[in-house]
């Protein structure tokens, strides 16, 4: 019984980690597109001055 | 020699030394996972380093020599919000880390909000493949919302009893630092049950509003009722409730029909059928703020006595719950409430009552269970102590009086479509709540007592205490099976 509670806990802990793992993720995935963004802006600002 | 204590010592020492080293070993799980995840988040930190850098090389390149200041300070706000957010997940994941330790599973993150209606949407909307799994993580996460809010309403009773005239904040807070947030309702909940508090506000000032201007009972009864009692009247004045002790069977008859919502006097047949109830709990009144709070016991000169105090008790506790009952927020309930096909509503109502039903068929597995390992109860005397109604003194009869809540709420509410419901309540409910659940009880006793013949008590209990009710049929079939082939091998 005590050993079966102890390995509910261990998967709840992975579970965790994994959804926290996933919200990480999200945020990398956010700071890629501001970045890409910043990248653009720079670079069409750039070509406007050019012109 | 070692004597049977030094056995038994030597055993229990032996036990708490594994206990440790599987604490211990969980402990260590916890902490290398926190480890892994804190590097994750430095590495999310070190690359927010590298990618502002390379951020202010690109723009140096492009604009030969500085940045534009206004973009480059907006790139840096965004980035310290990303990494808010990166350090609000790890803040989280390491309270529900604490909270799987301290108290075990919580199927429900901190700050994730689960409603039910939506999670059956995306059960819905899911590939095929991958819906058993989320129906199976759907059902464990909304029992233990269903768990919570029964908790929290239980706890909400126990304050309304002691400090009726609380304000709403002091209520909050009080819930607040009694649960804290392991209620985890989600938003459309909190709300409801702020709702359900304002709610209960309103109708003890109105209580207490018109008792203030009816303090005999008699004038009471009159302005509820229409008319003065043809016989003696208690009215028992509660934080919610008014509990009102009819003597003469008239006037019993008259709250019972609630005829005199219409102004007239019960007919016979009225009178006859009231004389069969022992109490009833009304939705109307003559006095509006007072609707749904009426209580009625057919006293008949009756003293108020020990009995009649659990009865009022009892009926009070039925009427908070049936206020909080909105917080509680069921998928089928809420199809019922779209529902306006006729066929489609009695299958959904089937279901919803089936659901509810589940909840208290945990309850019952652990009474049958502990009564067959206390070996003097037979089959046939556990499903007669099951099924002893409350009336007659059961106490296990967990589903009295549910349908009657719900077709008093449903009845009073504004959805057309859920006071269409209502009229199919009581023989649904009496299918579900008690030939269905009489014929698992009676299932589920009788496979008990046929696996108690191929186990050992200990071994038989271990095999079903996990599984539902309704799947010991299945469980008993799949493990007899098993042996008839294991048999036949040897």
């Amino acid at each position: 019984m005590q050993k079966q509670k102890e390995a509910e806990k261990l998967q709840c802990l992975q579970s965790a980690y994994v959804r926290f793992s996933k919200r990480l993720a999200a945020v990398r995935k956010d700071q890629e597109e501001l970045i890409k963004k910043y990248m653009e802006e720079t670079a069409r600002e750039k070509l406007k001055r050019d012109v | 020699m070692n004597s049977a204590l030094e056995r038994s010592d030597l055993k229990t020492t032996k036990e708490n030394v594994q206990k440790d080293k599987e604490t211990s070993s969980l402990l260590e799980s916890a902490r290398t996972i926190l480890q892994r995840a804190l590097s994750d988040v430095r590495s999310f930190f070190a690359s927010q380093d590298r990618i502002f850098q390379r951020a202010r090389q690109y723009s140096d390149s492009q604009d030969g020599a500085t940045v534009n200041s206004e973009r480059a300070s907006s790139l840096i706000r965004n980035l310290a919000s990303l990494q808010e957010k990166a350090i609000s997940a790890f803040q989280d994941f390491r309270m529900e880390i604490i909270d799987v330790l301290k108290s075990g599973a919580q199927p429900i993150p901190r700050y994730e909000e689960f409603v039910p209606a939506l999670a059956v949407k995306e059960i819905l909307e899911a590939p095929f493949e991958e819906r058993g799994e989320k129906l199976e993580e759907f059902k464990e996460r909304y029992a233990y919302q269903q768990e919570r809010i029964a908790e929290l309403t239980d706890y909400v009773i126990v304050e309304i009893r002691k400090n009726p005239d609380l304000s709403i904040d002091a209520f909050v807070e009080r819930i607040n630092s009694h649960l804290g947030d392991r209620h985890r309702l989600n938003s459309i909940q909190k709300y409801r049950f702020e709702q359900a508090l304002q709610d209960y506000k309103n109708l003890h000032q109105a209580i207490k509003k018109a008792r203030e201007e009816y303090p005999k009972d008699d004038a009471l009864f009159n302005a509820l009722f229409g008319r003065t009692p043809k016989g003696p009247v208690e009215i028992i004045e509660g934080p919610m409730t008014l509990y009102i002790r009819a003597h003469h069977s008239d006037d019993y008859a008259l709250i019972n029909s609630q005829s005199f919502m219409e102004g007239r006097e019960p007919t016979e047949g009225e009178l006859l059928h009231s004389q069969g109830f022992c109490g009833v709990s009304i939705p109307s009144s003559k006095i509006p703020e007072l609707s749904g709070v009426i209580i009625a016991e057919n006293a008949q000169g009756r003293p108020f006595g020990e009995h009649e105090m659990e009865i009022y008790k009892h009926e009070e506790q039925h009427a908070i719950h049936r206020l909080f009952a909105i917080v509680m927020e069921s998928a089928q309930l809420k199809q019922l409430e779209e529902c306006a096909d006729d066929t489609q509503r009695e299958r959904i109502l089937l279901r919803y009552l089936r659901q509810i039903r589940m909840h208290f068929e945990e309850r019952a597995k652990d009474e049958v269970l502990a009564y067959f390992a206390e070996s003097h109860f037979s089959q046939e005397q556990i499903i007669e102590l099951l099924f002893k109604s409350r009336a007659d003194g059961g106490i296990y009869d967990y589903m009295s009086g549910m349908a009657e809540n719900m077709y008093v709420l449903w009845v009073g509410s504004d959805n057309p479509n859920l006071r269409k419901a209502a009229a199919l309540l009581h023989k649904t409910a009496a299918d579900v709540f008690e030939q269905e659940y009489r014929e698992l009880l009676k299932e589920a006793c009788a496979i008990y007592e046929r696996a108690l013949m191929w186990y050992p008590p200990q071994q038989a209990k271990s095999l079903f205490e996990h599984e539902p009710l309704r799947k010991w049929k299945k469980v008993f079939k799949r493990i007899t099976e098993g042996r008839d082939i294991r048999f036949t091998r040897q």
